[in-house]
């Protein structure tokens, strides 16, 4: 017999293994993501892991960067030319799937899957729980999709702060910027995505108007006075941010007025290419939970308008963790062949109960065990062993005790 | 310290041969007309590897060199795809610049330096040697839905009608319209570059090669400019007739032998011959299109239904067939010539003469089993179906002789005689497979004149009989 030549036992780089203390916060998480959302009237979609690549191409939703980092290869019938991707996100199947599922507008869906994009530094692979709604109306849309990301968060224990901007704003700067006749302004566009809106800064100051309104507008507020000053500052050549100044406000005043905290951000990054309105963030001590925004759908039948959001659940994963106990099951201890079966049913009738028990051979450290000699059990528990004939009593016991 | 360093074949042999002279570095073995692809020099503490340029950068990347000279394109196109690979870009040496540019045809309607308008090109093709560069121009352009069409050479055959835009490499923009096309856009600028393994660089002295060679470094910096789309709308071409049969004959190597395959089955076209061809040769059968291109990517354009017909090998075809075991190409005729054997290669010492005893000494050598070839999906079979238990698959462009046994365990690899593989101190061992031309078609046609198909195919079986005939007598 000739000796195994052992491959590379460990992962692949910057993809996630969720060991069982992981994936006691990840169902936390679920949890608390799924009756939010059911609640709201979402309803649970999972699209396939491998896409077509030019699903991604062909809604140009995605920038150049973005593309350049996908998991692409040939599948088996690639004869074609046709290349399949490891899915790089989530928003733009779920809008394929509806619209292929024949789905009527507005669809209130939601999701819990993992996407991959190459990163040099980071993960590459990224678990998230997302909600698309298809068709939302403005507004009214946005503030349902992010009282689900507020719902979640808070039932984790989270306190997080909204952060507000809004993807009208550097378009209508932009667009400004172009009329007033300045250079090809296509490379800071690019740069939104990194730096927001103060990528356009430096091309705003040949426009006293419009470099008094970017540097406003890249500063921060908890108060809406700052979008009355913006709407000020405006003037006729900046006229089409006013919508989205608008929306922002109403946005903000309804999520302050039901408790959350807000905070006006109009210069936080934001992916230029695929968001069209509300952008937003669950930001807390410098973590973000999660983010989203109102986007346009692209492809066959989908719908005109849609809000999404995403909650990063690997962020959210080391921050549970610690405070995520694996319940133990109590080990049940046959003392001989002979009481297997009575061992069955005592190993059943806690888990009717509800309680986690599983076969062993002995108690190794648990705080809890039951031994099943013939008629007899053996209840152990921290106050000592206590004998008991019924099942119904032991069960009981152990009920208390966890 | 013995530096390992990896130099080009082909094209810019001499010239790299001559600036090394001029530093002072031994080049015994690297002359332009020496056929050696390994030079050993212990005097000089120096190990010279002639690969094709394609392989430099990642031969180098991989730290089985520690420095290289190589073309920067090919650099650039192993970087943009992977962008954490161990090479340092050195510096620039004298040499042949080469340009990457993105062209079309002149029915495109876009004039020099006009980009076309992204948006209105849904679905368009793209030919390429270069996929990678290949690809991050398409994702710049924003052309959705593109598809990416890889082949390995002839890239200028395709536009038209069987791509709207391509990557081509060449000296200067004069040198592309030379190929009767526009070039639109300049993507890339390179020169010779001397690379570097990063960790070599960092914990090696490198110094007897370095030192010579910092005295000759300098020439034109690379330079990447990624287009944006442009505004201008691009004419395209019709798709492809399907009241017409498609036949592709191969340029290169296997132009020797097809054009007498085709006069012996009765056709000759204007502009294909043993020693020069037109890229559309005319055919002079009424219906039947012709096109030169290279035989490596013929089944992959039957299978997309470019082609109908195509003179290709079994080597390729089953390499295509191993890649993409649903692909409709299927060979129709086997024309019986150019027969030579592929089986695994090892280095003459091996202790093992048959397939059999070499896997029980791979399977126990406790570390991956490295098999270089040409033809890596059919190496990637061979792994699979002999149970090697971990085996990594190294892709190579040629001059594969070169790789036993320092950069590869043994090759999946071809001979017709043997000779070239025993003056490499090589020998084969079981081979798997025998490999002659043969032509391929689509087993669902997309030609309407299933007719004029079937006679060509009929052709060419007379011929082949005929020729057994012959050799029977």
């Amino acid at each position: 017999m000739t000796a195994l030549a052992v491959p590379s036992v460990q992962r692949s780089k910057g993809m996630r293994d969720l060991l069982p203390a992981d994936m006691h916060a990840f169902r936390r998480v679920v949890d608390a993501f799924r009756q939010a959302a059911s609640l709201w009237g979402y309803d649970e979609i999972r699209t396939p892991t491998i896409e077509t690549y030019s699903l991604f191409t062909s809604t140009g939703a995605l920038t150049p960067r973005m593309l350049s980092r996908v998991y692409s290869f040939l599948d088996w019938d690639g004869w074609s030319g046709e290349r399949v991707v490891l899915r790089p996100d989530s928003t733009i199947p779920v809008a394929r799937a509806a619209a292929e599922g024949g789905l009527t507008w507005p669809a209130r869906l939601y999701y819990v899957q993992n996407v991959f994009r190459f990163s040099e530094t980071e993960d590459r692979e990224d678990w998230q729980c997302g909600i698309e709604f298809l068709g939302a109306p403005p507004v009214l849309g946005d503030l349902e999709v992010a009282a689900v990301g507020c719902e979640t968060l808070e039932a984790l224990g989270l306190q997080p702060r909204i952060r507000l901007g809004h993807a009208g704003v550097s378009e209508a700067v932009a667009g400004a910027l172009s009329a007033s006749g300045i250079a090809d302004i296509r490379p800071a566009l690019d740069r939104i995505e990194r730096e927001g809106l103060s990528a356009l800064r430096g091309e705003a100051r040949a426009h006293p108007q419009l470099a008094a309104f970017v540097e406003v507008a890249t500063g921060r507020s908890e108060d809406p006075a700052l979008l009355a000053n913006l709407a000020a500052l405006a003037g006729p050549a900046l006229e089409g941010v006013l919508p989205a100044l608008a929306e922002v406000e109403s946005l903000a005043r309804a999520l302050t007025g039901s408790g959350r905290r807000v905070v006006i951000d109009l210069g936080m990054p934001h992916d230029f290419a695929y968001y069209t309105g509300v952008v937003f963030e669950f930001e807390e001590d410098g973590a973000v939970w999660g983010r989203g925004g109102r986007y346009a759908p692209v492809g066959e039948g989908t719908p005109a308008t849609a809000c999404g959001m995403g909650l990063d659940l690997g962020t959210l994963l080391a921050h549970l963790r610690p405070t995520s106990r694996v319940r133990p099951a109590v080990p049940v201890i046959p003392e001989g062949p002979g009481d297997v079966d009575r061992a069955m049913a005592v190993a059943r009738a806690l888990h009717r109960s509800g309680i986690p028990a599983a076969f062993a051979g002995s108690a190794d450290g648990s705080e809890l065990a039951v031994c099943v000699g013939g008629e007899r059990l053996v209840a152990r528990t921290p106050a000592g062993d206590q004998a008991m004939t019924a099942l119904d009593d032991l069960v009981g016991l152990l009920v208390q005790q966890k | 310290m013995t530096v390992r360093f990896a130099l080009p074949t082909g094209d810019a042999r001499q010239a790299v041969g001559e600036m090394l002279a001029r530093a002072g570095i031994a080049t015994t073995g690297y002359e332009a007309d020496s056929r050696v692809l390994r030079s050993e020099l212990p005097g000089e503490g120096l190990v010279l590897r002639i690969f094709r340029e394609k392989d430099i950068p990642v031969q180098v990347a991989l730290g089985n060199y520690h420095l290289g000279i190589c073309s920067d394109i090919w650099l650039k196109e192993l970087e943009v795809r992977f962008p954490l690979q161990r090479v340092v870009r050195v510096g620039a040496l004298p040499g042949p610049r080469s340009e990457v540019w993105l062209c079309s045809a002149p029915e495109s309607g876009l004039v020099e330096g006009e980009l076309p308008d992204g948006a209105l090109l849904g679905g368009a093709r793209i030919v390429a040697d270069l996929p990678n560069l290949g690809d991050l121009v398409a994702v710049h352009l924003r052309i959705p839905g593109y598809r990416l069409l890889t082949v390995a050479g002839s890239v200028e055959a395709y536009p038209p009608e069987d791509a709207e835009l391509v990557l081509l490499v060449a000296a200067d923009a004069a040198a592309v319209r030379a190929k009767g096309l526009v070039p639109l856009w300049r993507v890339y600028a390179g020169g010779l570059a001397l690379i570097a393994n990063a960790d070599a660089l960092a914990r090696e002295d490198l110094g007897s090669v370095l030192g010579p060679l910092a005295a000759v470094l300098g020439g034109a910096e690379p330079e990447l400019t990624l287009p944006r789309p442009g505004t201008a709308r691009m004419e395209r071409a019709p798709g492809r007739s399907q009241d017409a049969v498609r036949l592709a004959v191969p340029d290169g190597h296997a132009q020797r032998h097809a054009p007498g395959e085709l006069r012996a089955a009765g056709y000759a076209f204007d502009g294909y011959e043993e020693k020069g061809f037109l890229r559309r040769p005319k055919s002079g059968v009424p219906g039947l299109e012709v096109k030169v291109v290279r035989p490596q990517d013929m089944p992959q354009l039957v299978a997309m239904g470019m082609f109908d017909i195509g003179i290709s090998g079994i080597d390729l075809l089953h390499e295509h067939v191993c890649k993409f075991p649903a692909s409709p190409v299927a060979m129709a005729v086997d024309l019986g010539i150019n027969r030579y054997r592929i089986g695994p290669v090892v280095e003459q010492a091996f202790p093992a003469e048959t397939t059999r005893e070499a896997l029980a000494i791979w399977n126990a050598l406790g570390r991956p089993v490295r098999i270089a070839s040409e033809f890596p999906a059919t190496a990637e079979r061979f792994a699979r179906d002999n149970h090697l238990r971990y085996s990594t698959i190294i892709p190579v462009a040629g001059a594969s002789e070169g790789f036993v046994p320092e950069d590869a365990d043994f090759l999946i690899e071809g001979t017709e005689t043997g000779t070239s593989i025993r003056a490499n101190g090589l020998k084969m061992l079981d081979p798997f497979m025998e490999s002659t031309a043969c032509v391929i078609v689509r087993s669902e046609p997309v030609t309407r004149r299933q007719d004029l198909v079937e006679a060509m195919l009929e052709a060419f079986r007379r011929s082949v009989r005929a020729r057994a005939e012959l050799v029977g007598r």
